[in-house]
């Protein structure tokens, strides 16, 4: 029996109709051209703010600051052996917290993965991201950074018992770097040792576990990241030495609303150099090391250990 | 829909590099399983317990944990007895391994489907097991089951997307690079979306024409 466009057929266990002519592979493509402007016809959500107004006096009518952190970018937030959703990043928005609001629980975090940073921001999901985030010409034309927060110069760690020296080191052929999958260590990597091969992870837990497994000899990441995966497998890494001059880590805002950001910035300012800088030393030597705390006055070198 | 298609035009070098390697690792790992499939269903399916226990054992676990779990321990875990393997070539075994115990249900249930009429037909002909399984039993099955292995064909292609976890430089890993740069997410992911949704109704394109080629075969 034929039906127009279907075609029945016979088995010993099912009868059922098939598009087995022109009409039935019209059909099929039809229906992925229509799946393909469906994704294509996809709306990019507008980079403006989602209402009028200063995310200043929504957050003090809210009463809560909304902070978009990590959890997978240790020491900055990650979760600990506890369970508990940990960092030196949710300490400093604790600290913004109290400062607005004299309580540093009027804080909700928002963690999110890096992908979704520039976007959580523009919507108005958070009001502020502190998540690990280096500043970076290109991410200025997503978002508005505040006044750094942390000097990050971009490092090296090997194993304790690496052969290697110096830097020049790493670039041979039998070297493995495991790299952060981001454009700068794409640079880094065809700058300072171009010779040795590459692999890009999505995490700086994910490098180390590479040099810990023996999948690469050598990790490449921020200073205080390094730092913190040395003196958490005490005997098992060591700083090789910085690949980079010191960059900045910031906080981010909304790039349309001038009010809100020259007060998140005008904070971080106060943290670094001004009337909060005393409790920011102290959460910067719990995480760091009391050695490694930055100097209040601006412009001060900063020493590495 | 300007946005993403500029978004392709534009970052074209970086998602043609992680096209290139989904490809490659799908293409490979979904004919690794088709054959791995049957391996696993003859050697689960077998009268020694030998072999049958520690194997239903393996495809059991192998099912049911998170591939990206699989992937790390073959990445990160297997350096610690010795076996050190690159990047591509753990993400191979580990959607090949997982895949392949799926396509052996579907094996499973495609033979099961067969009518037992078959089988007796093609006894009373003389024919020994093989030629039965070769001759009447697997054109019969696969058959059945083409709508099924493109499916989880289909599911395998998808799950390459994990391998950028173990340092992969795949389609979704090239999203995330570009996303780092600047680039808005949405328009990245989007345009990885296209690809991956092109690859895939291509699969299921290939699985429609053999299943209706075979299909007539049959009738």
């Amino acid at each position: 029996m034929v039906v127009k466009g279907y075609k029945w057929r016979h088995s010993d266990t099912r009868e059922r109709p098939m598009l087995t002519t022109r009409t039935g592979a019209v059909w099929r493509l039809l229906s992925v051209a229509l799946g393909i402007f469906l994704l294509a016809s996809c709306e990019t959500p507008d980079s403006e703010p989602i209402e009028e107004g200063s995310i200043y006096n929504e957050v003090l009518d809210r009463g809560v600051l909304r902070v978009a952190v990590t959890t997978e970018a240790p020491p900055f937030g990650f979760i600990d052996e506890n369970d508990e959703h940990v960092g030196f990043d949710l300490d400093i928005a604790r600290l913004l917290a109290q400062a607005i609001f004299e309580d540093e629980e009027a804080v909700e975090f928002v963690p999110i993965s890096f992908e979704a940073r520039w976007e959580t921001i523009q919507q108005g999901e958070a009001d502020v991201g502190i998540m690990a985030t280096t500043v970076y010409p290109d991410r200025v034309q997503q978002v508005a950074f505040a006044y750094p927060y942390i000097a990050s110069g971009n490092a090296i760690g090997v194993t304790a018992d690496s052969d290697m020296e110096s830097i020049d080191d790493l670039n041979s052929p039998d070297v493995t770097v495991a790299n952060l999958n981001i454009p700068e260590e794409e640079e880094r990597h065809e700058t300072f040792y171009p010779e040795a091969r590459s692999r890009k992870f999505e995490s700086p837990s994910a490098q180390v576990s590479a040099v810990l497994s023996g999948q690469a000899d050598a990790f490449s990441t921020d200073l205080p990241t390094v730092q913190y995966a040395i003196r958490q497998n005490e005997g098992d890494l060591r700083l090789l030495g910085l690949t980079a001059e010191l960059l900045n880590n910031a906080a981010f805002v909304s790039p349309s609303d001038f009010r809100w950001y020259n007060f998140i910035d005008t904070l971080f300012w106060e943290m670094r150099h001004g009337s909060l800088y005393g409790d920011y030393a102290e959460i910067y030597a719990e995480w760091f090391g009391e050695g490694n705390v930055p100097p209040q006055q601006p412009g001060a070198e900063i020493e590495v250990e | 829909m300007i946005d993403i298609l500029n978004r392709l035009i534009a970052d074209w070098p970086r998602f043609y590099s992680g096209l290139t390697t989904t490809v490659l690792l799908a293409a490979a790992s979904i004919l690794a399983a088709f054959l791995w499939g049957w391996i696993v269903y003859f050697l689960t399916s077998g009268r020694s317990p030998i072999l049958r226990l520690p194997m239903r054992g393996y495809a059991r676990l192998s099912r049911n944990t998170p591939l990206l779990i699989q992937l790390y321990f073959i990445f990160f875990g297997l350096p610690a007895l010795g076996v050190r393997l690159s990047p591509f070539i753990a993400a191979f075994i580990a959607l090949s391994a997982q895949h392949g115990t799926f396509f052996s249900e579907i094996y499973r249930s495609g033979l099961e489907a067969v009518s037992k009429r078959s089988g007796d037909a093609a006894k009373a002909l003389g024919m020994v097991y093989w030629h039965e399984f070769r001759l009447v039993l697997l054109p019969q099955a696969l058959v059945r089951t083409m709508p099924a292995i493109g499916g989880q064909s289909v599911l395998l292609i998808k799950d390459t997307s994990l391998a950028s976890a173990i340092a992969v430089a795949e389609l979704t890993g090239a999203a995330r690079f570009l996303t780092s740069r600047g680039t808005s997410a949405v328009d990245s992911f989007l345009a990885v979306a296209l690809l991956y949704f092109v690859l895939t109704s291509l699969a299921y394109g290939v699985v429609a024409f053999l299943e209706a080629r075979w299909r007539y075969v049959e009738a």
